[in-house]
């Protein structure tokens, strides 16, 4: 095998798992819960900005990646019992009060900047070399954290009791309540979840696109298509989703250009939500 | 069917006077400030055709207004702060040596918050409300595109555009002071080709400055007897270069000549010279601002700009110690890539055609910009060559460093633009 | 009576501005007149989303897609083809809108139901594509736009001070005003609302629901679009900003403060918006986007109906405080 489609392959390989890490947080707000979050880009920001302010005061990024779901985490859980709750009847008013927060976040860490983008170091910043590529190794344990948070998740959501009462509620809240499920709680704790998932994801990723405001809603689009190309309903279908569009998406940029890949897959995916409103798997909307 | 959702319903003719009234009232607090301005203005008219008429040695001392149209929020806050700043230390400094044609000078800023929307609705605002004499600004060009009509044409007003850019621009009263592409490429693809660097990737966002500027790489390098071996776009908000890195990699150009801008700037550079690239790496881009940004991957890169705060020159050094002992929060950022000279450059071209116009007025500024030259300029001398709109700069070739700083590899003299021919 | 009322503060309001012109064009300037003139012409865009969403119940957040869809074409028409006639440069506006509106709203809304979370989420993919393709196409001239548009003509008359182009706004305003409020108040109306309430019982009742969606979707479009060649004339450039998500979101937060299912509310509230817009950007540059946005939470978690449900919520606030009524009641999950 030469460089060159090593490359090739690697590029796939992690462009793909770092949408499924950024998804993942959304798979349990939107696709779990189906409350349309605008500000779920913003979770991942805030997950940056983590990372990037122990690294400034502490000198670490990795502690900031610890952090950061515990802190996206805790932020999530405050506008769940104090926003978000308010709007489970009402997606539309959900969808905008989400938008107001995100838009709250990104002008706010603007206003505070004080560089357009502020580069975040990897944890680890070397290379190995495979097959005379030379491929970061912090792409690799990205690779090797998704599968394993992907992993964990399904053992959780489907082997466990939290798990099958997680499910219980957002499928049939009534029967759950009524069989002694606190939905408060179990609503307030899912989105928890899915803020820190988003926030553990934006610490991680932020070394490979530095901190600058607009990153997570740069990265919101592409997030929230694969989530309609997977379907609602499962944490499982915008993960599939993800995979869906990502890899494609790098297949073309190597093939024909970055400009003509992005345009063809926004495209692609909005008629094929059309004719599979659906998504890939499952039912929902 | 009820329609209980409906609320205009037979109070609508009660709102409706509520809304009258409400609108009614913010327009009386905008126009009765707009009503003092414009007795001032017509005031200061009057005042100067009589004064005219009575005696030539009587002086005029109205302050001359300098409009600021720059994007203090928004995606290019943190410039349009900068540029702020150097407008009014600029300023500050004309008005201690005693003004343009002993008249004090006073600037008016908005903000255009980075949306070309914004900045023709302000743009009017200087022109049509505040009467200015002259605007300066814009950080983009699609800015420029946005705001030159209202100011320049329909405005009839001088508009100084302090960037450098694609070229092309030759709208009268437009005046350009900043880098076109054949003074920013040439020097630098010609000394690369004669170092025996024969093969050129070119990459950039994919919108006009960056296609302006590789066209012009690509036009001197096939003219030189090189080759383009690879030339690639990118969205403007990407956010993984990944697979550009790739491309670059297996490309193996001696040269990769590139204008990627944030954020995506630093991953990308990053990945191409962890990724073990082996040839120059050249940009437009490149300088102190950036750097930083980039961190020790910003080691060698190569740069060519109208001022890089390391050039041999004891009135740059010394004009931007002061910049810094004053705005010691925009110290850090007097830099090429922020427009910082050419925004002073831009503002003593204008001060010094209005000197030999002996008015403002925008037909005399015309006609005596056309050929505006002055020497005590951060950078070095700047003229206007007559007939481009354009002003012939000193650019100099930059080595980056680890640090951030920059090592001058050359000074290249004066570079004529070749535009609006 | 309900007709005639409404219809009577739309005149009212139309004739008052006319009759207030005047004064402004003497006491104010260009940047004045240019600011009204803006705002009558995303009152358009603001109309446009309120019939199709307020009225209709179709979630729209790309509706500036039209806006910028119309914008670009006049600006192709009138500055590469040299048609400067007003009429002519707005009719191929409108037509563009048409056309595009209804390809998208017969994709959208015939065959099997979708949802309004899925309106709105196609409609952002659609406005964040078509700035896209607008910011990397080099014929419409990419990132930079169309600067330099000529001023419009009429009868051969060229249009070109501010108090003209003013007028000029206000006539196709309300011109589209009136017909806004004729559609809204006849029998079409009802049925619009209709399928808004309940899609579902709406086609149950045997209302042709497809057919009224594409409809009204189509013409929504068509409104927005003569709003953006409005807009292109009048301000003389446009922008691939135009069609983005930023004017489509902007558009919705009007009709979210104002008061959706009402007219009168987010025409106010787009007035207020952009007359403090450009004075609390100078005042407050670094926070009054935040303060935008905490203005828009603000409203839609204590004032869902907009500002035009001030009285009424005073009102029952009293009521309530006399018949002691504790609690406010919420459909909330808990």
């Amino acid at each position: 095998m030469d460089a060159s489609l090593t490359r090739s392959i690697f590029d796939v390989l992690s462009v793909t798992s770092i949408l499924v890490l950024l998804v993942m947080g959304m798979a349990v707000i939107v696709g779990m819960m189906k409350v349309f979050n605008l500000c779920q880009g913003e979770f991942v920001l805030l997950g940056a900005l983590t990372a990037y302010l122990t690294y400034e005061i502490f000198g670490s990024v990795l502690l900031g990646i610890l952090l950061a779901p515990i802190m996206v985490g805790a932020f999530g859980l405050l506008l769940e019992r104090t926003v978000i709750h308010r709007f489970y009847a009402n997606p539309q008013g959900a969808l905008l009060a989400t938008f107001a927060v995100g838009l709250i976040i990104r002008e706010g860490l603007r206003t505070t900047m004080s560089t357009q983008a502020s580069p975040v170091p990897a944890p680890i910043s070397s290379s190995w070399v495979i097959f005379g590529a030379t491929l970061p190794v912090w792409r690799i344990v990205i690779m090797a954290v998704t599968v394993a948070l992907l992993i964990v998740a399904a053992v959780i959501l489907i082997k466990t009791s939290v798990g099958l009462r997680v499910r219980a509620t957002l499928n049939n809240p009534e029967l759950a309540s009524a069989s002694g499920v606190s939905r408060k709680w179990m609503y307030a704790w899912t989105y928890a979840t899915g803020s820190a998932l988003a926030g553990f994801a934006g610490a991680m990723i932020v070394p490979l696109q530095t901190l600058y405001p607009n990153l997570g809603f740069d990265n919101l689009i592409t997030m929230f298509i694969a989530v309609m190309v997977g379907g609602l309903g499962s944490f499982a279908a915008p993960v599939v989703g993800a995979v869906a569009i990502a890899v494609p998406g790098s297949i073309m940029s190597i093939l024909i250009n970055p400009v003509t890949a992005q345009i063809l897959i926004v495209l692609c995916a909005i008629v094929f939500m059309r004719l599979r409103p659906n998504g890939l798997l499952k039912s929902g909307m | 069917m009820k329609r209980k959702s409906m609320t205009v319903g037979s109070r609508g003719a009660l709102r409706s006077v509520a809304l009258l009234a409400t609108v009614g009232l913010v327009l009386a607090g905008c126009s009765s400030s707009d009503t003092a301005s414009e007795t001032e203005a017509e005031a200061t008219a009057t005042q100067s055709e009589t004064t005219e008429a009575a005696a030539e040695e009587e002086v005029d001392t109205s302050p001359i207004k300098v409009g600021v149209l720059t994007d203090l929020t928004g995606a290019f806050g943190i410039v349009g702060q900068s540029n702020q700043a150097v407008a009014q230390f600029t300023i500050d400094e004309i008005n201690a040596n005693g003004g343009i044609l002993g008249r004090p000078v006073e600037l008016v800023i908005v903000d255009s918050a980075s949306d070309p929307a914004v900045g023709a609705q302000v743009a009017s605002k200087l022109v049509n409300e505040d009467q200015v004499d002259v605007v300066i600004g814009g950080v983009a060009s699609n800015m420029r595109e946005a705001i030159k009509d209202i100011i320049a044409t329909r405005g009839n007003t001088p508009y100084i555009w302090p960037a450098s850019y694609e070229g092309n621009e030759c709208t009268p009263n437009v005046w350009n002071v900043g880098a076109v592409p054949n003074q920013q490429v040439d020097p630098v693809v010609n000394r690369l080709l004669a170092e025996g660097k024969k093969t050129f990737f070119l990459t950039g966002n994919d919108y006009l400055y960056p296609r302006s500027v590789l066209a012009q790489v690509r036009k001197v390098v096939e003219a030189g007897g090189g080759e383009v071996v690879g030339e690639e776009y990118v969205p403007l908000d990407i956010t993984d270069t990944s697979t550009l890195v790739s491309k670059v990699l297996a490309s193996n150009a001696d040269v990769l000549f590139e204008i990627i801008v944030l954020p995506a700037t630093a991953p990308f550079i990053q990945g191409v010279v962890d990724g073990g690239f082996e040839g120059e790496i050249v940009g437009t881009l490149f300088d102190e601002a950036i750097n930083g940004i980039i961190g020790t991957q910003a080691d060698g890169l190569l740069g060519i700009q109208d001022y890089f705060a390391t050039i041999d020159d004891t009135f740059s050094r010394d004009k931007v110690a002061e910049f810094a002992a004053a705005y010691p929060d925009e110290a850090g950022l007097f830099s090429a890539t922020f427009n910082a000279p050419a925004w002073y450059r831009g503002l003593y071209l204008w001060k010094t055609a209005v000197e030999a116009a002996g008015t403002t007025d925008a037909a005399e500024v015309e006609k005596t910009m056309d050929s505006a030259s002055y020497d005590a300029l951060i950078g070095g001398p700047a003229s206007m060559v007559p007939g481009t709109r354009h002003a012939q700069l000193t650019m100099y070739l930059g080595q980056m460093n680890a640090d951030g700083s920059v090592t001058i590899i050359e000074s290249l003299g004066s570079v004529v633009p070749e535009q609006c021919g | 009576m309900v007709i005639k009322g409404r219809n009577a503060a739309a005149i009212a309001i139309i004739v008052a501005i006319a009759a207030a012109s005047p004064f402004i064009f003497i006491f104010g300037n260009d940047y004045i007149t240019g600011t009204l003139t803006r705002i009558l012409i995303l009152g358009l865009l603001v109309l446009s989303v309120e019939l199709a969403w307020g009225q209709t119940g179709m979630f729209t957040l790309g509706q500036a897609v039209f806006f910028g869809v119309g914008a670009y074409s006049a600006a192709v028409v009138a500055k590469d083809y040299g048609i400067t006639d007003v009429i002519a440069i707005l009719s191929v506006a409108g037509f563009a809108g048409l056309i595009i509106g209804l390809l998208i709203g017969a994709f959208l809304f015939t065959g099997r139901r979708v949802s309004e979370l899925y309106v709105a989420l196609f409609t952002l993919a659609l406005a964040y594509a078509a700035q896209r393709l607008a910011t990397s196409w080099s014929a419409i001239g990419a990132a930079n736009g169309i600067p330099g548009i000529p001023f419009p003509t009429l009868f051969g008359l060229k249009l070109d001070s501010g108090p003209i182009l003013f007028y000029l706004a206000l006539v196709v305003f309300a011109i589209f005003f009136f017909i806004c409020l004729w559609v809204v108040n006849s029998q079409f109306g009802l049925t619009m609302n209709a399928i808004r309430d309940d899609e579902e019982r709406a086609e149950f009742f045997g209302y042709r629901r497809q057919t009224i969606q594409v409809l009204v979707f189509t013409g929504t479009a068509g409104l927005a679009a003569v709003g953006g060649g409005l807009f292109a004339i009048t301000e003389g450039f446009v922008s691939p900003s135009l069609l983005g998500i930023a004017l489509s979101t902007s558009a919705v937060l009007w009709v979210v403060l104002g008061g959706k299912g009402t007219f009168l509310g987010p025409l106010l509230a787009l007035a207020i918006l952009q007359i403090l817009d450009r004075r609390m950007q100078d005042a407050f540059p670094q926070f009054w986007p935040i303060a935008i946005g905490g203005l828009l939470l603000i409203t839609i978690v204590f004032l869902p109906k907009g500002i035009m449900s001030i009285p009424q919520v005073l009102r029952e606030r009293k009521s309530q405080r006399v018949l002691r009524h504790s609690a406010p009641i919420r459909e909330d999950i808990q």
